[in-house]
């Protein structure tokens, strides 16, 4: 089962980034990725065509449940990316989800 | 031969009065020794949390701090350098959107080389130090791409982007200066 995430229905009026760990929840929330994620076999993350920016700081707040279920390759296998426009989101996607999943030691 | 005398009230108020004064002095001597030896335990508690927030302290400023200092420097330098081109007149989206790419590449390269490192010192350090540069970066990204802000005219470009940058910078010095060595 494939299900759709398309970020045009999340966009704030007029603004063509997507930036701020606020926003990211409130994505995360609205667009029920978590739910699908586990739901579905594969997830088509849908980024604009006319985008500028989507900062890590989104990404890591709108991913971070799903990365941490599902680790870096398990969310590779399960999210398709349809990016067509100018802006290339893999970097900050690649950035995200290694913030994600850095191990924290405390030394004491 | 004299008779007895009986004790007279006086006398026994004045033994009873004694008893009471003994036992009321032996009262607050035990509480004072119990007293004292809780504050004794709490001290040596205290004294020893101390300490061992003195070689957080320590550690935090000499294999964290002191060997980083002058790549946070740098780090702030060569943003200033990335960002320059924004002051250009006519500059394009394209080349807007190159500039915004290598600042966020420095700043992923900062997180790598310091900020994870604070995190394993303290995670709630590294988190307030991680969240205050992505302020910085989301903020030059909206004033980047806003177009109703004109970055080549000089006072506009040092309010929407040096002046974020400076802020940043002093920002993270505060947090580092102003860690205790508690988590």
């Amino acid at each position: 089962m494939k299900s759709i995430i398309d970020l045009n229905n999340y966009k704030a009026a007029g603004s063509k980034v997507f930036t701020g760990r606020d926003r990211g929840q409130y994505v995360r929330e609205k667009s029920n990725v978590d739910k699908l994620a586990s739901e579905a076999d594969t997830i088509e993350l849908v980024i604009p065509d006319d985008i500028y920016s989507i900062n890590p700081s989104f990404l890591e707040e709108f991913l971070v449940n799903v990365v941490q279920k599902l680790g870096k390759a398990g969310f590779w296998q399960k999210f398709v990316i349809v990016n067509t426009g100018d802006y290339k989101i893999t970097s900050d996607l690649d950035e995200a989800i290694d913030r994600i999943l850095r191990s924290n030691h405390a030394l004491i | 031969m004299c008779c007895p005398q009986l004790p007279s009230t006086l006398d026994t108020i004045a033994d009873y009065s004694n008893i009471i004064v003994a036992i009321a002095t032996l009262a607050l001597g035990w509480y004072i020794f119990v007293y004292e030896r809780r504050r004794d335990s709490h001290d040596r508690i205290d004294r020893e949390l101390e300490r061992r927030r003195n070689i957080r302290l320590e550690w935090f400023k000499a294999a964290i701090i002191q060997p980083n200092l002058d790549y946070i420097y740098d780090f702030y330098g060569d943003l200033f350098d990335i960002i320059k081109p924004l002051k250009q007149p006519g500059i394009t989206l394209a080349e807007k959107s190159i500039i915004l790419q290598e600042i966020k590449n420095h700043g992923a390269d900062f997180r790598q080389k310091f900020i994870d490192l604070v995190g394993a010192v303290d995670e709630s350090l590294r988190s307030r130090i991680q969240t205050r540069l992505d302020e910085l970066v989301d903020v030059l990204t909206n004033n980047i791409f806003d177009e109703g802000i004109n970055l080549s005219h000089p006072p506009v470009y040092n309010e929407k982007i040096e002046k974020p940058v400076n802020t940043s910078k002093s920002d993270l010095f505060k947090l580092l200066f102003s860690y205790e060595g508690l988590n």
